[in-house]
């Protein structure tokens, strides 16, 4: 556990070098900065156009009204933030470029964890300003909302939030080992990140199969729906049930996808 | 440390490599766009030995150069040393680590250096990276400093360290990447064509560094080049891979004794001579008899050199013979061609 702690301690220092890094490189192409924050910002605000639309039409939608779909829309773009921010870029230059072209051979050389290191590598600082947006839009729904939000459900959230993030992580992880085994894939991430749209919307929406898709071999539903339904109250004993069957299992195959990719990694010519 | 320790630590190998194999599989595809459109559906694939069945062991701070033609498997072998490939076969001890086991205690002692890749932040001064460095490796701050200021005196680039790595030159950029590589004083340091690109005199002034960190910090260096110069001005021994295999391992010397089939005899003469009669004594390579001065340069069988030369003098008007051997570059590419190896 000490030793644990040492490692998770030292890869947050090396963590803190590489933001700064990320940050003078932003400032020094600040235009870039500024328009790719705007871009996240007028692509959340459709998103949010369609669900506001919805509800001029229905009051509830599987059992959500309309302050608890916003709710659940903006706790979706904060996951989608705090991906960006961390890992996501890391993830999709991952399976685009660096297997193909050999560069993960210089993250495997480093004596960190060898997945800290190719995928924390490039954090997206951009995904700031909107992560914020999105934020005070989850604390506004959330004091509309709060006669139905109990301290112990609110703790429970934020718990059942962390670990949901960690399932996401682990998933997203293992689908990018499919680059050790065919080179370049990231299609596939192109079209998790599609199907990821869904996440806006409650999972309980969608007919059975898809439903259950979404609680297993595509997550999703643990990008929002999961800790959202915590934090409201709604099937809760379920929700906490899927986060400790799927977090367990998410771990074990991650760990092993990346063993077992590793193994077939072959760099490339010089 | 007793002079006899430190020699029996230095007797001990720090590699060692027993029937080494790495196959890749490669997809083979047929030429054309209808070979493209077959090749969606089914496709062929193929067996490529990199390296096959090689063994070697490498002492405590020696240089060895690996030698061998494009694809001979020498990055390969590289690669499996650091632990970044798996070996299909066989058995890699580097430091007394199975390398891909990727301890960190193994990463913190070794360092690979490869001339077409580089570990610079591209937009951010090299001094960046170095930090970086300092914080993966866990340098402590007085290490830093004191390793930080040797390299960047060895390598004269103080004034470069600080300036974005996208501005610099390939020999400044390379300079850098050494740096970067050394911080943390690996004990073994892996470099895969580190001059390549490079001007000559930049190239000199690389090689002069890599032999004055060997002596400094008793390192073990393992190079590949293209360039010979690289490997006759570092290396005493060399090992030459062809198609996987390994064919020579020994003394850089010892390869002109086992391949070399000619010696080279330059001869100056005091007056005309004719072809035809020169042609008796060995294969010409160089022949001009142009106004005042009268050269020519002979291959003749090492065996009969000695022979040569005394009948020369003897029949010919030689005003200076020398017998040399001949370049060990041209031995090691006729090695290739002939396929001796």
């Amino acid at each position: 556990m000490k030793q644990l702690a040492f490692s998770f301690r030292r890869h947050l220092r090396i963590y803190k070098h590489i933001l700064s890094f990320t940050a003078k490189y932003m400032m020094a192409y600040r235009v870039s900065f500024f328009i790719r924050s705007l871009h996240n910002i007028f692509y959340v605000a459709t998103f949010f156009i369609v669900t506001l639309v919805i509800y001029q039409h229905t009051s509830v939608l599987g059992g959500w009204v309309k302050d608890e779909a916003i709710l659940l829309f903006s706790l979706v773009h904060i996951t989608y933030g705090i991906q960006l921010f961390l890992f996501m870029r890391g993830v999709e230059e991952f399976m685009r470029l660096r297997i193909k072209s050999g560069d993960f051979d210089l993250d495997l050389l480093k004596p960190v964890n060898s997945q800290f290191m190719a995928f924390f590598r490039t954090p997206w600082i951009d995904s700031v300003i909107f992560t914020l947006i999105v934020l005070i839009l989850f604390i506004r729904q959330t004091l509309i909302l709060s006669h139905q939000i109990s301290l112990t459900s609110f703790i429970s959230f934020v718990v059942s939030y962390l670990l949901c993030l960690i399932i996401w992580y682990l998933v997203l992880v293992s689908y990018a080992t499919v680059s050790f085994y065919v080179t370049k894939s990231e299609q596939v991430i192109y079209f998790i990140e599609k199907a990821s749209d869904f996440a806006q919307y409650p999972t309980n929406i969608f007919p059975k199969v898809i439903q259950q898709a979404f609680l297993t071999i595509l997550p999703i539903a643990f990008v929002a729906y999961v800790p959202s339904s915590i934090l409201l109250g709604k099937d809760v004993q379920k929700m906490w049930t899927m986060i400790l069957i799927i977090l367990p299992i998410s771990f074990i195959i991650n760990k092993i996808a990346w063993r077992e990719g590793l193994k077939r990694y072959s760099s490339a010519s010089s | 440390m007793s002079c006899a320790t430190m020699e029996l630590i230095m007797s001990q190998p720090v590699i060692q490599v027993k029937n080494l194999k790495r196959y890749f599989k490669v997809y083979k595809k047929q030429p054309g766009l209808w070979g493209s459109v077959k090749s969606l559906f089914k496709r062929k694939y193929e067996t490529v030995k990199a390296v096959d069945d090689i063994s070697f062991e490498i002492k405590q701070g020696e240089m060895v150069g690996f030698i061998g033609q494009n694809g001979a498997g020498k990055t390969t072998t590289l690669k499996v040393l650091s632990g970044l490939l798996y070996p299909t076969e066989g058995e890699v001890g580097v430091l007394d680590f199975d390398p891909w086991d990727r301890k960190p205690e193994f990463q913190k002692q070794f360092a690979l250096v490869m001339g077409q890749k580089n570990q610079l932040w591209w937009d951010l001064p090299a001094m960046e990276t170095f930090l970086l460095n300092k914080a993966i490796y866990e340098i402590p701050d007085e290490q830093f400093a004191k390793t930080l200021d040797k390299l960047v005196d060895l390598l004269k680039v103080k004034d470069i360290i600080n300036i974005q790595v996208r501005k610099l030159s390939l020999g400044q950029r390379m300079k850098c990447e050494l740096i970067a590589a050394l911080l943390h004083n690996p004990k073994v340091l892996f470099l895969d064509e580190p001059t390549i690109g490079l001007d000559v005199v930049m190239q000199k002034n690389l090689r002069d560094f890599i032999k004055s960190y060997n002596q400094e910090f008793k390192a073990t260096i393992v190079l590949t080049s293209h360039y010979m110069d690289d490997v006759k001005e570092l290396c005493e021994r060399a090992i030459i891979i062809d198609k996987g295999k390994l064919i020579f391992d020994g003394k850089l010397k010892k390869i002109i004794d086992k391949y070399a089939r000619n010696k080279i005899l330059s001869l100056v003469f005091s007056e005309e001579v004719s072809e035809k009669e020169l042609k008796k004594f060995g294969q010409i390579k160089d022949f001009n008899q142009g106004e005042s001065r009268y050269t020519a340069t002979l291959l003749v069988s090492r065996k009969k050199a000695a022979q040569m030369a005394s009948e020369l003098l003897k029949q010919l008007p030689i005003e200076d013979l020398n017998i040399e051997e001949p370049p060990i570059e041209a031995i090691i590419r006729e090695v290739f061609q002939s396929g001796n190896a």
